[in-house]
């Protein structure tokens, strides 16, 4: 309890070390960055233009953020060690482990300000060059899907793969369950996204899009047709026609463009489709007999609702970041209490490339033939480093998806878990430190 | 020789104390202190002395908890070194002025303040008094990084008494003052013992510490070689001294005969510890053993 003054006193002193050493000065250069990415976007494409922002911004944080994280733990916590500032310290009632924390606490701290300023800056350039923010979305996820026979029987897809083709005779579909949904207060903002893979068969394999159907239900059977939003990017063909009620004409979206505004059709999701345990059953079937059609559990239909402004969203992104930061920052602390500042700094970098080149330890255990003992060696190490890209911050905010609070926690607890070990492994090698 | 027993319980305890350094893999390096058993009572100045390298330093930073030892036990107000309640009551100033160069003087003793969670009303008061005391009041508000030698040893000064210490811990507190500092450090010492405090003093200025200390102890290559009250340390018992105040060529003339084959010297009082301190490290030198 009385350490907690201790642990003020030193995240305080962190911060205004930071401030007098002029560590803002990489965050007004990112803020440069973000102007000046905005300044020159008037050269690309339109529909890439937003995307490339958001990246952009969501990159500057990022890496604003990692870097400052290891260069602030090794330079302080080294500076204390070498300048023996930790004789005095610690001849003070100051524990050690309060010490690792308050200066660990510093560091997120100058983060957080900074991050904060950066996500405003950026949304500020965005909201300068673009006519309107971009709508975040909120997706629901499916829990079940089945294929539907064109004499409409039920087929359990019983193998684990995520992808289905439908060909051959048409009236055939898929439906999705999903759960979750909200069943009292408004509901028009709830959204129904519809995206599919389009093939043609022999002749016709210029095929390019498709009729489907889309309809929902509150449970099994008594499927009610749904409508497509004016507005919606596809559904209508391309040759202007108006499909029927209820009918819409998917074009072919690769499965790598998932933005929610511009690659998805847009229908409506009514509430008399939602069951009262907030569940909803999706179907698409198949209507042209010429096409076949590819779909996925998770990337066919998604159900969104509003997912809040731009900037709360980026906000959350950045804590997202943040949590790999403070990974890195209490890794970058512990390495400093043993070894000098070059060993340090090398230490914290080489944590986040070995972080970030994760996937090169996956694929070479999938597509390589390794020993035993190397392959033993691989899954130890892909078990034991943290993996930064495991919460795609930068893709899903440039789909305009919604960085959900729950994904910030997730982010936290996975990392945070890294980052408690590293900070005891760090006290306990600052306890045993003879100064 | 006996080691007078304080009554009250000792502030410092040393029993056999002892620090070797070991090298990286472990191996023994040196034996910068070998059985050192010391007792500093309350409210006692006590001068830790010796010459360069002899464990001076190495005591202190075991008496803190910032070494541990290799042999023996410490204490400190009955507890062990490092204990938070202990470090609470104890003002250290390092033999080097370690402090950070981006704060101010205030801003410095503020944190340190914080550090022993006192209230920031005190921290203000004892910020203002200690920057006077040790003569920083024009300095106040610039950064340590602009600080000469001598103005950051005081501020390191003021910093050892923020806490109000019950144990003074210097460790060559005029290393870098100019002789109107180093002045005012014996002053203080003495202010601090007059205020019942207890001081532990490491100083190469030998006239000072016979000033100042009610004991000393004389370390060298780690081994404790005298200890004791200065007054007894440095009394002859087979010799006497005659003081006179601006005698004349006639009295001293009167008194050498007076005295014929027993006088020794005739000359300017002379400072004491000094030929004491150096004929204890020469003997120690020379093989001479513990005393
Ligand atoms: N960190 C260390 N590693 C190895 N040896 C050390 C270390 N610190 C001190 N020593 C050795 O221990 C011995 C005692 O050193 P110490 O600093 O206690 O001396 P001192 O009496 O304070 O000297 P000075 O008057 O120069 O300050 C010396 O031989 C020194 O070389
Ligand atoms: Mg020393």
């Amino acid at each position: 309890m009385s350490q907690l003054v201790g642990i003020y006193a030193i995240a305080a002193l962190s911060i205004r070390e930071a401030v007098r050493q002029r560590l803002w000065l990489p965050f007004a250069a990112g803020a440069g960055l973000l102007m000046a990415i905005g300044l020159r976007l008037g050269a690309v494409d339109d529909s890439a233009k937003l995307k490339l922002a958001v990246v952009g911004i969501t990159a500057v944080i990022g890496f604003v953020t990692v870097l400052l994280s290891i260069l602030v733990a090794a330079g302080q916590v080294r500076r204390d060690l070498d300048a023996r500032v930790a004789y005095l310290l610690f001849a003070k009632p100051l524990s050690r482990w309060a010490y690792v924390v308050g200066r660990w606490l510093g560091v997120m701290g100058i983060l957080t300000a900074g991050m904060l300023a950066l996500a405003v800056v950026g949304t500020l350039v965005m909201s300068t060059v673009f006519p309107a923010l971009p709508q975040m979305r909120d997706v629901h996820k499916v829990v079940a899907w089945e294929e539907v026979s064109p004499l409409g029987e039920p087929i359990t897809i019983t193998d684990d793969s995520s992808r289905r083709m439908l060909s051959g005779q048409p009236g055939g579909g898929i439906r999705w369950t999903i759960a979750g949904l909200p069943t009292e207060g408004p509901q028009d903002g709830l959204e129904l996204l519809v995206r599919v893979q389009v093939r043609g068969v022999g002749d016709q394999m210029a095929l390019e899009e498709s009729l489907v159907s889309v309809t929902a239900a509150p449970g099994k059977g008594g499927q009610r047709l749904l409508s497509l939003d004016p507005a919606s990017p596809y559904g209508f063909g391309t040759d202007g026609a108006k499909p029927g009620p209820g009918q819409v004409v998917l074009r072919h979206r690769d499965s790598s463009r998932n933005d929610m505004v511009q690659d998805f059709a847009r229908l409506r999701l009514t509430p008399d489709v939602i069951a009262p345990d907030g569940t909803t059953i999706i179907q698409i079937t198949r209507l042209d007999s010429r096409s076949t059609l590819v779909l996925t559990r998770n990337a066919t239909v998604l159900v969104a609702r509003p997912g809040g402004g731009f900037l709360l969203n980026l906000v959350r992104g950045g804590l997202v970041l943040m949590a790999s930061a403070g990974l890195l920052a209490a890794g970058t602390l512990l390495v400093a209490t043993v070894s000098n500042i070059g060993v340090t700094l090398l230490a914290g970098l080489t944590m986040f490339f070995a972080g970030n080149a994760l996937w090169t330890i996956q694929d070479t255990l999938a597509y390589e033939k390794l020993s035993a003992p190397v392959a033993r060696l691989l899954q130890l190490a892909q078990v034991l480093l943290p993996d930064f890209d495991r919460f795609s911050v930068a893709a899903n905010l440039a789909a305009s998806q919604s960085i959900p609070w729950t994904a910030v926690g997730a982010a936290w607890m996975y990392f945070g878990l890294y980052a408690v070990v590293f900070l005891v492994l760090a006290w306990f090698s600052l306890a045993r430190k003879e100064l | 020789m006996t080691v007078p027993t304080p009554a009250a319980t000792p502030v410092l305890r040393t029993v056999g104390l002892g620090k070797t350094y070991h090298d990286f893999w472990g191996r023994p390096r040196v034996q910068a202190l070998a059985g050192l058993d010391l007792e500093v009572a309350p409210g006692e100045v006590f001068g830790l002395l010796g010459p360069n390298g002899s464990g001076k330093t190495t005591t202190i930073k075991l008496l803190l908890g910032l070494l541990s030892p290799t042999k023996g036990e410490a204490f400190v107000f009955g507890r062990d070194p490092g204990d938070q309640d202990a470090k609470r009551r104890i003002g250290y100033l390092p033999e080097e002025t370690y402090l950070y160069r981006f704060l101010d003087a205030e801003e410095t003793l503020a944190f340190f303040g914080r550090l022993f969670g006192l209230p920031s009303a005190l921290i203000k008061s004892r910020t203002d008094e200690l920057i006077k005391l040790v003569g920083l009041d024009h300095a106040r508000k610039r950064r340590l990084g602009e600080y000469s030698k001598g103005m950051a040893r005081r501020l390191g000064l003021a910093q050892t008494l923020i806490n109000d210490p019950a144990l003074v811990i210097l460790d060559e507190p005029t290393s870098g003052l100019d002789p109107i500092g180093s002045a005012e450090v014996k002053d203080l010492i003495i202010r601090l013992k007059q205020a019942g405090k207890t001081v532990l003093l490491c100083s190469h200025l030998l006239a000072d510490v016979e000033d100042v200390c009610d004991r000393i102890a004389i370390l060298h290559q780690g081994v404790l070689r005298e200890l004791g009250p200065v007054d007894a340390l440095l009394r002859a018992d087979d010799r006497i001294q005659v003081e006179l105040k601006g005698p004349n060529a006639e009295q001293l003339a009167a008194i050498r005969n007076a005295a014929g084959s027993s006088l020794v010297s005739v000359a300017p009082p002379r400072e004491r510890l000094e030929s004491h301190f150096r004929r204890i490290i020469t003997e120690a030198k020379g093989g001479g053993s513990k005393p």
